[in-house]
């Protein structure tokens, strides 16, 4: 046998031996088919059956919706911009409209990328795939997922046609910030619905499906805008517009949505809204039940909230001379705004930026209030002490025993003594002192249920410091407890959820709006007008310095090393909570070390905020009890003065008050000592 | 003969590379291979196979996961709605406070309209109706402030009711208590109905007589007494069937002592609640117990 011949035998055998395995690959593949096809999802007819789940919807005050959960919102496909449908399939699958489910050539070439180049992964899925993939299967990085991706693939191709298959695909694509389908995504980012959407923007949304979360243009622009180039680039290679036109867009920077939109700046709104529908009805119902949630939310002013907040925090930012960057902790805020006649919160700013960091201040921090808690140790003893706003005091140096513990020594803010001062007087200045000594007398229970009848809620420990804000409270408690006060002591629990209905509006749920009074309306008056010598002329005397001049009452609050700074103020109809601090609790200091007190830096946000909010409202004042009467009087002695000097405190005094005259010695209330007794005027040691 | 698989030489190779079968084989696969190509034909086969066998596979996968839950959190809120609805109808069926709050668990409110309020408000006893709200003041409150609806609730210690008269906006309007003395007072005209027999309510427990006795007993007082110790006798007159037997209740509130008056309704054993003056009761007790042992359930008059 000549060597050819046996070297053509060993060809013919080895050319056997593929035939073979050919044979047994074909068969093994046809057994594959087979059982990768036993448990092959079934493929639902029709196939727009995927946006049959009715959206949860959540609506303003006004009525305009501000959030879809779950469902779709789908329209067909001659309602989508042509440049889209283009820039999707130049994008995610060229050969759309000529294979069928499978790129052949293109998974060849993947594949070989895939096994033959190391470190590289080349994906290859059709926009058939895709829709397989998204309404199928998870996410796991399989082969035996990836075949059977093929196989329904190959399925809806042959069941639906094209037009079918692209439009069940835009319509369910996830494209961030919680938009899902095209329509939501024009509407989310664009405020436009799908069909107006440009060549540009088209663009920008068509390169989004890669990487929602890498690519969202809210966060990072620059990204989303090489993506949006590598999108015209490919419509102009697959010939679908002129590379100069792709360069002409690519030039023009899109513009988003204003503001961020409504359901960003209302997030942190939002997902209180929705914890509580989860805590009412359960996730399953809230996300594919189709409620249609009606909130108390006003977007004007969750709009003006949240510019108040980023602009009081652009100035603090340069005052704390804050450098931006990865791993600083900027400060934060907080805002919430309450209807004080019905509870209604009307806005909620829960932190510096909701898609930096979702964590709601405004309901789940539990920051100390500082000096914002004396309204309550001031309004018992008004109620069991039998004081009054003129009744005087001395700031000086106190010591209360604790049994079991160090005497508590609290220090004034400014670290000194005035002495002798009227009540009104002690809180416009909020002198810490006095309200120790106020505390001494009442007890620490009676500032508790004081503040309990105002709406607080937290945890608050029974111990005399309870008085100057020792205990952790959200900025939503405040303003629900400082609206009772507006109310003159009526009590309306805040609530941000007004009606819920099912999809064919059935009633589930409707907040009845209901008052309760919990405190005197004397006494809460007389609280009121002390209250509004805070903002006038104590220690948020800058709301008026920034030029609001509506009739408002607040308190502001710092703690212990500037670390919490407060105002929580309030007009007849509304009422808002400001807090300013460090989520990791760093003292807030200026670039001089000076503190940032309440008064610094969370009452001019209330001042901007209020001042928009109330912007063409009439001058309105707080009703008056008609057992009030007013007296000016002296603001060290309490004694009434014939004539306003400049010096001269009005206060409000009720049924059986009398203040001394003028030449009086000083006035009735007794002077109140250490120990928590009454002591005779003008022992005190005050400076 | 030449073995098929080992041709001797390369000639024999040579006829057979170019022989018309495989010539045709090779035609007949490379056409398979582009038509698949250009054609899709074995995708589309597959494909159509698939078709055929979708009925008989699992509604598995993400769609029909979500699909599955859509259903589910429907019929959750079917359940919350039917129960609603139910008790809303229950609620409009009752025809007084008392029966209300029978009614009522503890955590749950209704809402009432604004009719059906003033059907049950009419239906109080003058003195129950002016404690409770100045007709003049429910007046204005439905001419002026246009009261819509009505939300009613137990009080927290749950022995009374809270009435919240609303406007169009759920704000309320006025709220009215109703404590648990108004709600006996309107016990006694409005007569509550329970569907149960009168040992189910342990405060008749050993002081439930026949009603014939009972009657003939009530017959042979003063008509002072009759009144005080039976003072809506009508009601039970409205009652359809016979009442068997009739239980005197063991406490004392506000002067008054609850009666029960125990009919069958075809074969439904229903109570009839009333409430006496305690020392009109309290004579009639007397005799009762003068004369005659307690009967269990089933003695009664036939």
């Amino acid at each position: 046998m000549s060597p050819g011949v046996r070297w053509l035998r060993r060809l013919a055998a080895l050319c056997y031996l593929l035939l073979i395995l050919g044979g047994i690959g074909a068969l093994a593949a046809t057994g594959l088919i087979f059982w990768a096809i036993r448990d092959l999802p079934q493929v639902p007819s029709p196939l727009g059956r995927i946006i049959e789940t009715p959206p949860t919807e959540i609506f303003a005050a006004s009525g305009e919706r501000v959030m879809l959960i779950g469902g779709r919102e789908a329209v067909p496909l001659n309602q989508v911009a042509p440049s889209f449908i283009q820039a999707v399939i130049a994008t995610e699958d060229h050969r759309f409209w000529t294979h069928h489910g499978v790129d052949k050539l293109r998974t060849l070439k993947a594949l070989w990328i895939t096994l033959f180049q190391r470190g590289r992964i080349q994906g290859a899925s059709t926009i058939t795939q895709q829709l397989a993939k998204n309404l199928f299967f998870s996410f796991e990085r399989t082969w035996m997922r990836k075949f059977r991706e093929m196989l329904v693939a190959l399925q809806i191709e042959s069941q639906y046609d094209k037009r079918e298959i692209l439009e069940a695909y835009v319509n369910q694509i996830p494209f961030g910030a919680r938009a899902y389908g095209i329509e939501q995504a024009a509407r989310i980012y664009f405020d436009k619905p799908a069909s107006a959407l440009t060549l540009g923007e088209s663009a920008l949304l068509a390169g989004l499906p890669k990487s929602p979360t890498r690519y969202n243009p809210y966060r990072h622009m620059d990204r989303a805008r090489q993506r949006q180039q590598v999108v015209l680039q490919r419509m102009a290679a697959t010939g679908y517009i002129s590379a100069a036109q792709a360069e002409a867009e690519a030039a023009v920077p899109p513009t988003l949505r204003r503001g961020e939109d409504h359901l960003r700046s209302g997030s942190y709104f939002i997902d209180h809204v929705v914890r509580d529908l989860e805590a009412r009805y359960g996730p399953e119902v809230v996300y594919h039940g189709g409620l249609q949630v009606t909130t108390t939310l006003d977007p004007h002013l969750q709009q003006m909230a949240l510019e108040a907040v980023h602009e009081g925090l652009a100035q603090l930012d340069e005052v704390l001379g804050a450098t931006e960057g990865p791993g600083q902790d900027p400060v934060q805020a907080a805002l919430v705004a309450v209807e004080t006649q019905t509870g209604a919160v009307r806005a909620m700013v829960g932190g510096r930026a909701y898609h930096e960091t979702e964590y709601n201040r405004a309901v789940h921090n539990q920051r100390l209030p500082g000096s914002g808690f004396k309204p309550f140790v001031y309004y018992s003893a008004l109620d069991i002490l039998g004081l009054h706003p003129a009744s005087a005091v001395v700031d000086r140096p106190v010591s209360i025993p604790v049994v079991g513990a160090a005497d508590w020594r609290p220090r004034n803010f400014e670290g000194r003594h005035q002495g002798r001062m009227i009540l009104k007087r002690a809180l416009m200045r909020s002198v810490n002192s006095v309200a120790a000594q106020l505390v001494a007398q009442v007890g620490p229970q009676a500032v508790i249920q004081t503040a309990r009848r105002c709406g607080i809620t937290s945890d608050l420990a029974p111990v005399y410091s309870v008085a100057l804000g020792t205990s952790g409270v959200s900025p939503l408690e405040m303003a629900g407890a400082f609206s009772t006060l507006a109310t003159g002591g009526v009590r309306h629990a805040p609530f941000w959820i007004r009606r819920v209905e099912d999809a064919r509006g059935r009633i589930l749920d409707e907040h009845i709006v209901s008052g309760e009074r919990t405190l005197d309306p004397v006494r809460t008056y007389q609280l009121v007008d002390m209250m509004r010598g805070v903002v006038d002329q104590g220690t948020a005397a800058v709301v008026r310095r920034k030029g609001f001049t509506l009739p408002a009452a607040g308190k502001t609050g710092t703690t212990n090393d500037y670390r919490d700074a407060w105002f929580t103020g309030f007009t007849p109809t509304l009422c808002a909570s400001v807090w300013i601090g460090y989520d990791q609790q760093r003292p807030l200091r200026d670039a001089r070390g000076a503190g940032i007190t309440g008064g610094r830096g969370a009452a001019p946000i209330w001042t901007d905020f209020m001042r928009r909010a109330t912007e063409g409202e009439p001058a309105r004042d707080f009703t008056v009890p008609e057992q009030i009467r007013f007296e000016l009087v002296d603001p060290i002695e309490g004694a009434r003065l014939s004539v306003a000097g400049p010096h001269a405190v009005r206060v409000a005094l009720g049924p059986g008050q009398h203040v001394s005259a003028s030449d009086a010695p000083a006035a009735t209330p007794p002077v109140l000592d250490d120990e928590g007794g009454e002591g005779e005027p003008g022992s005190s040691d005050g400076t | 003969m030449t073995a098929w698989d080992t041709p001797p030489h390369l000639g024999e190779y040579a006829r057979r590379l170019f022989s018309l079968r495989l010539a045709l084989l090779g035609l007949l696969c490379c056409a398979l291979v582009l038509s698949e190509l250009r054609l899709d034909w074995a995708e589309r086969l597959l494909g159509a196979y698939l078709v055929t066998t979708n009925p008989w596979r699992p509604e598995s996968g993400l769609i029909w996961e979500v699909g599955r839950r859509a259903r589910s959190a429907h019929q959750t809120l079917d359940r919350i709605l039917s129960d609603r609805i139910a008790f809303q109808r229950e609620a409009r069926e009752a025809n007084g406070f008392n029966d209300l709050a029978e009614r009522l668990e503890p955590e749950q409110g209704v809402m009432l309209s604004a009719e059906h309020f003033r059907r049950l408000y009419l239906a109080l006893p003058e003195e129950a109706a002016r404690e409770m709200a100045s007709p003049f003041r429910l007046l204005e409150i439905f001419g002026r402030h246009q009261c819509d609806r009505v939300y009613l609730k137990k009080t927290p210690d749950r022995d009374g009711l809270i009435l919240y008269l609303l406007n169009r906006e759920n704000r309320v309007l006025e709220s009215l208590e109703i404590s648990p003395r108004l709600l006996r007072l309107s016990l006694a005209t409005e007569g509550s109905y329970r569907d149960q027999r009168l040992e189910q309510d342990p405060s008749f427990a050993g002081r439930i007589y026949p009603a014939d006795r009972f009657f003939s007993i009530l017959a042979s007082l003063p008509d002072e007494l009759r009144r005080a110790a039976v003072p809506y006798p009508n009601r039970l007159l409205e009652v359809q069937g016979t009442i068997l037997r009739v239980g005197i209740g063991n406490e004392v509130a506000d002067g008054v002592i609850r009666l029960g008056f125990e009919a069958l309704e075809g074969e439904r054993p229903r109570v009839v609640l009333m409430q006496g003056q305690e020392w009109a009761v309290w004579q009639l007790h007397q005799r009762l117990e003068a004369g005659l042992k307690p009967v269990a359930a089933g003695e009664g008059r036939s």
